[in-house]
């Protein structure tokens, strides 16, 4: 391929030194100069190809159901015990759209400090060897893969790979805090079981029309002074100028409403996506992966519900139920814990009253 | 009689009660450094959350140093008089335990009414974002309750004679030399882990240091 690249370049130069008219002496020695650059360029290429073939790393391919993963023998049995969790967690997790991995093969490769072997291709799996490593690896490798193969849009309202979650309670939790903290009015409502203000802290409608139900005319502000650097806020200097100077909202919405979607930070964390997601696949069963991806198209709250199989205003009730079951218990004391806990003070009296010194 | 043993055990013990004390309330003061912004945004709150959180693992450590302390300073005095002295009074030998147990726990209300004072004034002074909430009299409770187990599991141990307290001791290495040496000859038995749950979850004597200690939570 570099040698391609340097013929083309070494054509092209030529092209533009005649274009020029150049006197031939003086190309003669700019066509001797791009040889000898050829020439070491070749010598380089060699080079590489010769580590690339010249020691390679005998490897095993392992195939677990949709997975094909090409093993240094090394770390076989390790990884076949990995390799085979990763494939348990992934099929729960997609159901039959996993099989969509099995045309990308994961090349895992033994991390030696912290760069990649040389010659190498650049996504091949580092690991440490270690099962758990492997496991992790090849999850997140998987749930990337599963999320290039997907749509733009949903890749887009997703902002990440959906990673499968080995601690189910976790995420819910991390949600509440978000609908708890968020300093948004549409979390806070959404919190309070309005499922339209869902929606909107969701991003299911545009950024442009729900700017002002994301944040305050406060929040609003401090987020135009943060993004002020970007090229479609310099564009509105006037405008930014007026809404973070002198308080205009109306300026503020109107630069926001202009710059991109993306630089505006939503108003909840990607996790909240993902739990949402996490829960439509949980209601529709094996199959509902499969039918977010193949309602590609549609409105993601429309996709959602193809998935779970159930209209969207039930899923988004369901998730906000198990978002809320899932509040972390803060500093209590409940009355069975501080009996347990004076009556083992007690116990432990006692005991010192029957202490061996006293007999 | 009680007012007696409690003076001799002020004498004791006053330079650890008033550290604890200090301490005490200095930790939820401290610990809410980072609430100066009510209009935080969601990276700030959870930084607020983690710091809280970070500091709440201090709650119980103090809970438990204070209490060993005051255990064997309470008993202390009376190893190294051969407990001449209590065998001397003409009263029951429980009545004289219970007086100790009882001047003991009485000093660590010092520590733990400050604690109390030390997380109202914090969490007054905090700016507590929406959505969150203090807890100051649920955390002083629940000190005060980890205080009182600690300190009447320690003072069970320091009553004992140091042959009991070597048994108890012996126990625990032992426990500790099983599981490193089942490790070593990589067999998958754990001992450790199942006796530290059954210590630490209900309905275990320690369940109560165990879980969230945050002054300010959601």
């Amino acid at each position: 391929m570099s040698r391609v690249a340097l013929t083309a370049l070494l054509a092209v130069a030529c092209a533009g030194e005649i274009a020029a008219q150049a006197p031939a002496s003086a190309l003669r020695a700019r066509i001797d100069r791009l040889e000898r650059a050829l020439g070491w360029a070749e010598a380089a290429a060699h080079r590489i190809d010769s580590l690339e073939h010249g020691q390679p790393e005998p490897t095993d391919t392992l195939i677990v159901g949709a997975l094909h993963v090409l093993v240094p023998r090394g770390i076989l049995p390790q990884a076949r015990v990995a390799v085979t969790q990763s494939w348990s967690v992934l099929d729960s997790a997609f159901g039959t759209a996993a099989v969509r991995l099995s045309g990308r093969p994961f090349d895992l490769v033994m991390m030696r400090g912290s760069t990649l072997p040389p010659g190498r291709r650049s996504d091949a799996v580092l690991t440490t060897g270690t099962e758990a490593d492997i496991r992790q690896r090849v999850l997140w490798s998987a749930a990337h893969a599963m999320s290039v193969q997907s749509d733009s849009a949903l890749r887009v309202w997703m902002g990440g790979a959906l990673v499968p979650e080995h601690d189910p309670a976790r995420e819910p939790r991390a949600v509440y805090l978000a609908l708890v903290t968020a300093p948004s009015p549409a979390a806070r409502r959404c919190f309070q079981r309005d499922l339209g203000a869902c929606r909107i802290a969701l991003g299911f409608t545009p950024v442009a029309d729900a700017i002002t139900d994301w944040y305050d005319a406060e929040r609003r502000r401090v987020i135009v002074s943060e993004i002020s650097f970007l090229e479609p806020v310099q564009r509105m200097r006037g405008a930014a100028r007026a809404c973070v100077e002198q308080r205009q909202d109306a300026d503020c919405v109107a630069v926001l409403r202009r710059v991109p979607a993306t630089a505006v930070p939503a108003p909840l964390p990607a996790s909240a996506r993902y739990s949402l997601i996490r829960h439509a696949l949980k209601l529709g069963g094996r199959d509902a992966y499969a039918r977010l991806l193949a309602a590609a198209g549609r409105p993601i709250d429309q996709r959602l519900a193809a998935a779970a199989g159930v209209p969207a205003d039930t899923l988004l009730r369901r998730w906000h139920a198990d978002i809320i079951a899932a509040r972390p218990q803060p500093v209590t004391v409940d009355p069975r814990g501080a009996w347990m806990a004076l009556a083992w003070g007690l116990a432990f009296g006692l005991v010192a009253l029957r202490s061996s010194r006293w007999r | 009689m009680f007012r007696m043993i409690l003076f001799t055990q002020w004498k004791w013990a006053r330079a650890v009660v008033a550290l604890g004390a200090v301490i005490a309330f200095a930790l939820p003061v401290l610990s809410v450094g980072q609430f100066g912004r009510e209009q935080a945004s969601r990276w700030e709150v959870q930084a607020m959350l983690s710091s809280i959180q970070s500091w709440g693992v201090l709650y119980p450590v103090v809970a438990g140093l204070l209490a060993l302390l005051i255990a064997v300073l309470t008993w202390s005095p009376d190893h190294r008089g051969r407990h001449v002295y209590a065998l001397t009074l003409p009263v029951p030998r429980w009545h004289y335990v219970l007086g100790r147990f009882g001047a003991g726990a009485l000093l660590l209300a010092a520590p733990v009414i400050a604690l109390w004072a030390g997380a109202l004034i914090a969490a007054a002074a905090a700016s507590i974002p929406p959505g969150l909430q203090a807890y100051p009299t649920m955390l002083a409770l629940r000190f005060s309750l980890a205080v009182l187990v600690a300190y009447a599991l320690l003072f069970a141990v320091a009553s004992a004679t140091t042959r009991t307290a070597g048994y108890v001791l012996g126990v625990l290495a032992a426990l500790i030399l099983v599981e490193v040496l089942l490790s070593v000859a990589d067999v998958n038995v754990h001992i450790l882990g199942p006796a530290l749950m059954r210590v630490f979850l209900w309905p275990g004597p320690l369940e109560i240091f165990t879980g969230r200690w945050m002054l300010i939570d959601v």
